[in-house]
């Protein structure tokens, strides 16, 4: 595996606009303002729009209409305003096919979008502190298999496939074999873009977030572990599952509030899938 | 795909009999992932021809062994061993090594380097005083490639990723294009030298600390008990041994004792007396 190509790879890849990488910098810092949140967005009329279809949606609806962005934030909370405008930025991306990794077109996409209504779902339902920023990093969370899947050629997937055989998880044999996983690639995309160190961490943690030790990493591994049990994207079942008991039990996630947000993200997935799309 | 069997026979004897390093069965998927290019790199086609020289061809013989070492590594890898590091043993350490204050640091295998770099910001940064100390880390490896790539300490973003804060790495590192250099002054506290842990050990002194981790996993009983107690001999009575995460001592008949911190662990000589009476226990670890 050519490193170096991957990396410059990586970095090649169509980058965030400028206002979402600024607005990501904002809803990670727990002391920004509102102010400051809806000045960026205002600067951006794209982003204004978008912004206002989506508090005006149909599960927002019911209210009064939000006419100003300030209101739209407030209405949606600044979590899931930065997961749609960073979701609507990446989503040419994740949508593209992976055949390196057994993803039809749009199965990532579907995977992501379900990881990120975890994440949002988690807090009420989990009763888990879950930091605005989370929700972006789950959706994000298998940017790095777009670029790495490109380099995987059949020879290579057969090599990923033996150490698979014998006893290796997807991501170890990732590492055995080509020396860098795409959880950390990623988190170097992410990085690249220029979003904030708790997205990158919680994007290259997700599969092993003992070793960051940081919360969010704890979040969208769960996330991405109940978005595959939801079933909402076609996509392969692990040869080798990963036990991620340790992790449910630091966020306190019981077998009942396991249930809960799976069927609270299957409810909310074909609203939320339209939210992205606007 | 596979490699065949002769070839994968004579390749992991080889690997075994040089570095102590066992390949299991069912691992030729690794041999002809970390030998792929070698072939094309001595004009040779197929990881089979490589096979049938390196009885005949030490140069070639080197390089495979070089390949099949594991040089996975990360700085501050693990994080909790140099917590206790700085909490505990540095602090300790440094109290009984005042009057002569000189500190004697190995790296056992070092790989790319992050492990003893990391112990190297560690100590600026935490223990300033130690600025007129004689400290020296001693880093060793068994592949001359990776202490080649080790000495320059020039670092991909990918690779600073992995354990390094932001302001970490603006404070000890140059930017050089898509790359990052550690600073000249804390790549000159580290010195690094070839060494086969299972070959001929040079003249050293003893150590205070000595890291080496997550290498025994790599070899078979006879070869950690050799390795570990030439460690042993190496080592200050007061000095610590860290190992990886995952490896324990059971059944290795070990001079040492494990020491308990909170969520990390290490290890340190017993004295003669002490290893009579503990050998005698069952499953001492």
């Amino acid at each position: 595996m050519d490193l170096e190509a991957l990396i410059a790879q990586a970095y090649n890849l169509d980058p965030l606009p400028v206002s979402a990488a600024r607005l990501a910098g904002l809803v990670a810092d727990p002391d920004s303002n509102l102010a400051s949140i809806t000045e960026v967005i205002n600067l951006d009329p794209s982003l204004t729009g978008r912004v206002l279809r989506a508090a005006n949606s149909a599960r927002s609806a019911a209210r009064s209409s939000i006419t100003t962005v300030s209101d739209a934030v407030i209405r949606l909370g600044r979590g899931t305003i930065l997961s749609i405008v960073v979701g609507s930025a990446a989503r040419k991306h994740l949508q593209c096919s992976v055949p390196a990794y057994g993803l039809s077109e749009n199965a990532l996409w579907k995977h992501s979008v379900a990881a990120a209504i975890t994440a949002e779902v988690m807090g009420p339902i989990g009763r888990v502190s879950v930091p605005p920023e989370a929700f972006t990093a789950a959706l994000l969370h298998d940017l790095g298999k777009l670029v790495l899947g490109r380099f995987l050629d059949a020879h290579t997937l057969a090599l990923l496939e033996a150490a698979q055989s014998q006893g290796l998880n997807s991501l170890e044999a990732e590492r055995e074999i080509l020396q860098v996983n795409h959880a950390e690639l990623g988190g170097l995309i992410a990085q690249k873009w220029g979003l904030p160190d708790s997205i990158v961490q919680g994007i290259s943690y997700h599969h092993r977030p003992e070793e960051s030790g940081l919360k969010i990493c704890d979040i969208v591994c769960v996330a991405n572990d109940i978005a595959v049990i939801t079933g909402l994207a076609d996509i392969p079942t692990p040869v080798v599952a990963e036990d991620h008991t340790a992790v449910y039990r630091r966020l306190e996630l019981t077998e009942d509030s396991k249930s809960r947000i799976v069927d609270a993200v299957k409810n909310r997935f074909i609203q939320m899938m339209e939210r992205f799309a606007k | 795909m596979t490699v065949e069997r002769a070839a994968f026979e004579r390749i992991r004897r080889l690997v075994h009999s040089q570095a102590g390093i066992v390949v299991d069965d069912g691992k030729e998927y690794l041999v002809e992932a970390r030998l792929s290019a070698l072939p094309q790199e001595f004009g040779l086609k197929r990881i089979e021809d490589v096979a049938e020289r390196i009885n005949t061809e030490p140069a070639l013989a080197t390089r495979v062994v070089e390949a099949m070492t594991t040089n996975e590594t990360s700085f501050f890898r693990d994080h909790r061993p140099f917590e206790i590091l700085r909490t505990d043993i540095l602090p300790e350490l440094l109290r009984r090594r005042a009057p002569r204050n000189t500190l004697e640091i190995w790296c056992a295998a070092c790989a790319s380097g992050q492990e003893p770099y990391s112990i190297a910001m560690l100590l600026r940064e935490q223990f300033p005083e130690l600025a007129n100390w004689t400290i020296r880390i001693l880093a060793t490896d068994i592949s001359h490639a990776i202490l080649e790539r080790a000495k320059a300490a020039n670092f991909s973003q990918l690779e600073v990723n992995r354990g390094l804060s932001a302001a970490q790495l603006l404070k000890h590192f140059d930017r050089a294009g898509l790359h990052w250099v550690l600073k000249q002054d804390l790549k000159a506290s580290v010195t690094f030298a070839h060494l086969n842990l299972i070959g001929q050990w040079p003249i050293m002194p003893r150590f205070d600390i000595v890291f080496i981790r997550n290498v025994l996993i790599y070899f078979d009983m006879d070869t950690k008990r050799l390795v570990l107690n030439r460690v042993g001999g190496q080592l200050s009575a007061d000095g610590y041994v860290f190992l990886g995460g995952g490896e324990t001592l059971i059944d290795t008949d070990s001079p040492f004792e494990r020491m308990n911190f909170e969520r990390a662990s290490c290890y340190r000589l017993v004295s003669g007396k002490q290893r009579a009476n503990l050998s005698a226990a069952p499953g001492r670890e």
